[in-house]
C-alpha cells in the first residue's frame, strides 16, 4: 500500500512541474493588467501683451477657490510673446500669470522691464485632452480681478471666470481670451479694414498713451516710472476690490478702499471709458501706427467704450468720448472786403473728425461743403447789399457736435 | 518564478514523505478570496478573486485533532481607483494550520483551526490615477516575504470512499506588509486507495 502511495506522490509531483512548465506559471484569477492610459496632452498656447512681452515667465496654475493653486506647467515667451506649454490635467479653471521679461510701450518706444510682483493674469477653464489658446493682456487681467472678486463674494469659480471675462469682453467689443492683440506699430501688421486683432492692439496701444500722459503729468519722463505694466497692477487692485472699475481699491494692510491712480493721476470709471478711448484715437492719429488704419475706422468702437454703460462702471454716467464740437478758425481776417464772386475758406478741426460744414450769409443756408476737412465755398457778392455782412459757417464732428460761427466781412 | 517552484517542490516532496509515511488525504481546491492589501504607500482598494491553485495534505494526529499543510498561489489584479493604489499581486506560500473538531451536533462537527504561514508577495504595476481614471503616477514594484497567522473554520462531507468535499472560511493577517485575506475554500480530498 506504501508503495502505492508513493507512486500517486511522485505522479502527483510529476504532473504539477509539467504543467507548471508548459504553462509558464500557476493558475489564478489574474491575468497581469496593463496600466491605465495616461491622461492626453492639452497644448495650452497664446500671447502676453502688454505689449508684446518677451521672455516673460507663463506659469500656469490650478485656479482653486479664486486662489493660485499647485503649479501645472511654465513655459517662456518669444520675441512675439508667444508662448506654448502642455498640460497634462484634468479638466479646471486654471490662471495663468506672466512675469518678468520685457515689453516696449506701443506710445512711447520706452523699453520696460516686468519688475518683481509685476503679472498679468489670465483666468479660463481648461478642457482636459484639448487644445486652448490663451492671451494675456491688461484686459485679461482685468477679467482676472473680476472673477477673484465674485469668487470671494460668493459665486463658483466656474461662473465668475466665464461671467469676469465675459463682462470684460462685453466692455471692450472683442474676446479678450482667444483674440490675438495685434501690435499697431509693427508695419507687418497693416491692414486696410479693422478686425479684432487690431483692435484690441488699439486697446493694448491706448493705455500705453494714456500713461505717457499720466507720466508727463507726474513730471516725469513717458514710461520711465508710470507705464503699462504698472497700471495693469493698478487696475487689478481696482476691480477685484469691489468689482467695479472705479478707481476705488486696497492698500496694503488696509481694510477700507482708497483712491488710486498712477501718482497723482487718478483712475476712475471714465478714465477707462472716455480717456481709453480717446487715447486710442490718439494712437490711431500716430506716427506709431503703422497698421494704415485711421481714428475714423476706430470711432464707432472708442465711442462704444467711451459711451459703455455695464453694471462694472457701477451706475456713473458716462462722459462723450468728444463733448466739444469743432473748433472753426478763419483764414483771413475779419473784415477784409470782397467783391465778385470770391471762394471763403475757414479751418475746421475736431479731436474725432469733423463731417460736415455748412455755410450761410446772414443766416440764408447756402451750401455745404465739399470736403468737410478742407471747408470752402464760393460766394457772390452781387447778389447781396453793399457793407457788412455775415458769413456763417456751421461744422458737426463725428459724435454730432455741432458748432457754428459768424465772420462779419464788407461785401 | 523560482520562488514558486522552490515552495511548490518543498510542499511536494513534504507531501510525498508524509504520506508514504502516514498515509493522509490528499486536497485540492479553489477559493474565492477577498484580498486587503497594507500597502506603505497609501490605500489601496479592496479586491475578490478565484484562486484555483491550493494543494493540501490533511492528516490526524489524534482523534479530533489534525493538521493540514496547504501551498497556495493566488494572483490578482487590483484596479487603482482615485486616491488608491492599484496593483498586480501574486502570492506564493504554505501554510500549516491545527484544527480541533468541535463535536457539536449528531451531523455537524466543524474543524476551528490556527495556523501560520509564509508567504512571497509581489506587488508590481503599482500605479494612481486621477479623478478621471488616467494614469497619475507609478510607484516602483516591491515584494515582501510576508509571515501571515491565520484563523480557519472547516466542515466537511464524505462524497465516497474516496473522496470528501469540505468547505473552509478563513481569515489571514499580516504581520507586515502583506495582504489581509478572507476566503472561502471548496476543497476536494483524496482519501488514498
Amino acid at each position: 500500500m506504501k508503495g502505492l502511495r508513493y507512486g500517486l506522490t511522485l505522479l502527483l509531483a510529476m504532473s504539477v512541474l509539467l504543467l507548471l512548465h508548459a504553462c509558464g506559471g500557476g493558475g489564478g484569477s489574474g491575468s497581469g493588467s496593463s496600466l491605465p492610459p495616461q491622461r492626453p496632452v492639452g497644448a495650452v498656447n497664446g500671447n502676453a501683451v502688454d505689449a508684446v512681452i518677451v521672455d516673460g515667465t507663463v506659469n500656469v496654475y490650478a485656479y482653486q477657490g479664486g486662489i493660485r493653486g499647485p503649479l501645472l506647467g511654465s513655459a517662456v515667451t518669444d520675441e512675439e510673446g508667444y508662448y506654448s506649454l502642455d498640460l497634462r490635467t484634468p479638466s479646471q479653471p486654471i490662471l495663468i500669470e506672466i512675469s518678468g521679461g520685457s515689453y516696449i510701450e506701443e506710445a512711447s518706444g520706452q523699453s520696460v522691464n516686468l519688475e518683481d510682483g509685476q503679472v498679468l493674469r489670465a483666468v479660463t477653464h481648461f478642457q482636459s485632452g484639448q487644445p486652448l489658446d490663451v492671451m494675456v493682456t491688461p484686459l485679461t487681467n482685468l477679467a482676472a480681478g473680476l472673477a477673484a472678486y465674485k469668487i470671494n463674494n460668493g459665486t463658483s469659480v466656474v461662473n465668475a471666470v466665464t461671467e469676469a471675462s465675459t463682462a470684460i469682453s462685453t466692455i471692450f467689443g472683442l474676446d479678450i481670451l482667444s483674440t490675438y492683440p495685434r501690435n499697431i506699430t509693427d508695419v507687418r501688421n497693416a491692414t486696410v479694414s479693422l478686425t479684432d486683432e487690431h483692435l484690441y492692439g488699439f486697446w493694448t496701444a491706448a493705455i500705453s498713451s494714456w500713461t505717457a500722459l499720466a507720466s508727463t503729468l507726474n513730471g516725469t519722463q513717458p514710461h520711465t516710472v508710470w507705464n503699462s505694466i504698472a497700471l495693469a497692477q493698478v487696475m487689478y487692485n481696482d476691480i477685484s476690490a469691489d468689482g467695479l472699475l472705479d478707481g476705488k481699491g486696497r492698500a496694503n494692510n488696509q481694510t477700507g478702499l482708497i483712491n488710486l491712480g498712477l501718482g497723482t493721476v487718478l483712475l476712475g470709471a471714465d478714465v477707462y471709458r472716455q480717456a481709453f478711448a480717446q487715447h486710442m484715437l490718439n494712437m490711431a492719429k500716430s506716427a506709431r501706427n503703422k497698421t494704415g488704419l485711421d481714428a475714423s475706422q476706430l470711432m464707432a468702437d472708442a465711442n462704444n467704450l467711451a459711451m459703455n454703460t455695464h453694471a462694472a462702471f457701477g451706475g456713473a454716467v458716462p462722459i462723450p468720448l468728444d463733448e466739444d464740437g469743432p473748433v472753426i478758425t478763419a483764414i483771413e481776417p475779419e473784415g477784409q472786403y470782397h467783391n465778385g464772386i470770391f471762394q471763403f475758406d475757414v479751418g475746421v478741426s475736431d479731436f474725432v473728425g469733423v463731417v460736415s460744414v455748412r455755410f450761410d450769409v446772414d443766416g440764408a443756408i447756402l451750401d455745404f461743403a465739399s470736403d468737410p476737412l478742407a471747408p470752402s465755398i464760393n460766394i457772390d457778392t452781387t447778389v447781396y447789399s453793399d457793407g457788412a455782412h455775415l458769413i456763417g459757417v456751421q461744422a458737426i464732428d463725428k459724435l454730432g457736435n455741432e458748432t457754428y460761427r459768424q465772420f462779419s466781412y464788407p461785401l | 518564478m523560482p520562488f514558486f517552484r522552490i515552495v511548490l517542490a518543498s510542499f511536494l516532496l513534504f507531501v510525498s514523505a508524509a504520506y508514504a509515511a502516514e498515509g493522509g488525504r490528499l486536497g485540492y481546491g479553489i477559493s474565492l478570496q477577498n484580498v486587503a492589501v497594507e500597502d506603505p504607500d497609501g490605500d489601496v482598494p479592496t479586491e475578490s478573486g478565484i484562486g484555483f491553485v491550493n494543494l493540501y495534505y490533511f492528516d490526524e494526529f489524534r482523534r479530533d485533532i489534525r493538521y493540514y499543510a496547504e501551498f497556495v498561489y493566488f494572483e490578482t489584479d487590483i484596479d487603482a481607483k482615485y486616491q488608491k493604489i492599484g496593483q498586480d499581486i501574486s502570492s506564493t506560500g504554505i501554510r500549516a494550520v491545527l484544527q480541533k473538531r468541535l463535536r457539536l451536533g449528531r451531523h455537524f462537527k466543524p474543524w476551528v483551526g490556527l495556523g501560520g504561514g509564509l508567504f512571497r508577495e509581489e506587488f508590481t504595476q503599482r500605479h494612481t490615477i486621477d479623478q478621471d481614471g488616467f494614469l497619475l503616477s507609478t510607484l516602483s514594484a516591491r515584494d515582501i516575504t510576508n509571515f501571515m497567522v491565520s484563523v480557519d473554520a472547516a466542515t466537511e462531507w464524505e462524497l465516497s470512499n474516496r473522496f470528501d468535499l469540505g468547505v473552509r472560511l478563513l481569515y489571514g493577517l499580516p504581520l507586515n506588509d502583506g495582504t489581509q485575506l478572507y476566503s472561502a475554500t471548496a476543497i476536494l480530498m483524496f482519501k488514498g486507495f
